[in-house]
């Protein structure tokens, strides 16, 4: 057994976090090459408390979803070092699919939302999370690392290490890393791309840790010079109240289905992508793509 | 759940938020029609600024997409800006007061809005060209 797995990562990294976003701060303000809004930082650091406080009251709903899962465990990998690193390549891959059906099912989105809805991009932002996690069914897509046979306190160990490693790519203090660092591992500029609005940049780089999984499954955006980041979502939220940012998609998502006609409808607005709707009268990230594409090529453009 | 952690946590978001305050102030929202019309170029494929107003306090503005007629509401958001195409059956009420128009749309994160024209007249044209879009 490895003591340390019993150690929660994001709790031990808090006091770094805070003191990062000090440094990041003075950075800015000394730079100008970040931006701060008070009360965007607040709401980002109040989500990330409510979300300490969700995870803690909700903790026993994903420790008895891990321990249903090993029960069909195929293999008893146990605790070694070499289990350790798989389990930590493994997890961000898991995470890469559960972080890309978060951006393409919007029942998944509801949630996930949250975290994308500043419009500033600094470290603050990576505290903006989900409170609403219980709600989804994100713990599918770590299922067949139960399965396999890795330790329940490992998964949860590495998973902590990767919400660590995600804290500093959200910045604009850091341009490119050098480039070897970048065609491997997520950084601050992958990330950037991650978080904006721009149509060329829509759902693309969901990496958490390692950016070849985007580069593998043909989701990889490279940041372009030319089209600087717009953060946020394409309906910027007009509100800082911490409660509206965490439910504004649910309450979204459950007024669509209060009007849905057909099974059709309610498939469409829980399983299909954000923006979707019966008539296909709303705008998608397909659709803005498309129309993005139209403009560029147009002769007037 | 440790509860040092928690005083902890609550400690550290006070002392970011006051000194985020210190360094930058608090910001007064406003825009101009130059960042409206900026950020819907960017944001709307094939965007043309046509018809517009902006209110007198800076706080929102309305801007007509002369591509295809369509109006856009826009509204400053602590430094930020937000913007909403008024589709049909996105409002959910519309007020004239004079010269001072009041919007609320059918959406919760995005609170009612006023702009004010000072003068009726631009109110009642704009207030004219919405209203189809309104209930009745």
């Amino acid at each position: 057994m490895m003591p340390f797995l019993s150690l929660n990562p994001t709790q031990l990294a808090t006091p770094a976090f805070i003191f990062l976003i000090v440094a990041e701060m003075l950075f800015a303000w000394f730079t100008g090459r970040a931006r701060f809004e008070a009360r965007d930082t607040a709401t980002s650091l109040a989500m990330g408390f409510l979300s300490v406080l969700s995870g803690a009251l909700f903790a026993s709903v994903f420790i008895v979803a891990g321990e249903f899962f090993a029960r069909f465990r195929i293999a008893d990998l146990g605790f070694a070092w070499p289990v350790l690193a798989a389990a930590f390549v493994l997890d961000d891959l898991a995470y890469y699919w559960w972080h890309r059906a978060s951006h393409r099912v919007r029942w998944l989105w509801a949630d996930h939302v949250q975290h994308h809805s500043s419009q500033h991009y600094n470290l603050s932002t990576a505290l903006r999370q989900p409170v609403t996690g219980v709600l989804t069914p994100g713990f599918l897509f770590r299922a067949p690392l139960f399965v396999l046979g890795f330790p329940v306190p490992m998964l949860a160990f590495v998973h902590g290490l990767n919400l660590v490693y995600q804290f500093w790519i959200h910045t604009e203090a850091i341009g490119k890393c050098p480039r070897l660092f970048e065609a491997v591992m997520n950084t601050p500029s992958h990330h950037r791309v991650h978080h904006a609005t721009n149509a060329r940049y829509l759902d693309a780089n969901y990496a958490g840790v390692f950016i070849v999984w985007d580069r593998m499954f043909g989701t990889f955006v490279a940041e372009e010079a030319s089209d600087p980041p717009r953060y946020g979502i394409v309906r910027n939220l007009g509100t800082f109240n911490p409660v509206r940012v965490a439910l504004h998609e649910w309450v979204g998502l459950v007024t669509d289905l209060s009007r849905a006609r057909s099974v059709r409808d309610v498939a469409g607005y829980v399983f299909g992508p954000p923006g979707w709707s019966p008539d296909g009268s709303r705008e998608t990230s397909d659709s803005i793509k498309a129309g993005w594409r139209r403009a560029a090529q147009s002769p007037t453009a | 759940m440790n509860v040092l952690y928690l005083v902890g946590s609550v400690a550290g978001i006070a002392l970011l938020v006051g000194l985020n305050i210190v360094l930058f102030g608090r910001v007064r929202a406003r825009t101009d029609l130059a960042a409206v019309r900026a950020r819907l170029a960017l944001d709307v494929p094939g965007f043309r600024a046509g018809d517009e107003a902006l209110s007198r306090d800076q706080a929102a503005a309305l801007v007509e997409n002369a591509a295809d007629g369509s109006v856009y509401l826009a509204r400053a958001e602590g430094d930020g800006l937000i913007t909403r195409k008024i589709s049909p059956g996105a409002l959910k009420r519309l007020v004239r007061d004079g010269g001072t128009l009041a919007l609320s749309l059918r959406d919760f994160t995005f609170p009612e809005t006023q702009i004010f024209f000072g003068d009726p007249a631009p109110a009642k044209g704009w207030e004219a060209r919405l209203k189809p879009l309104a209930p009745a």
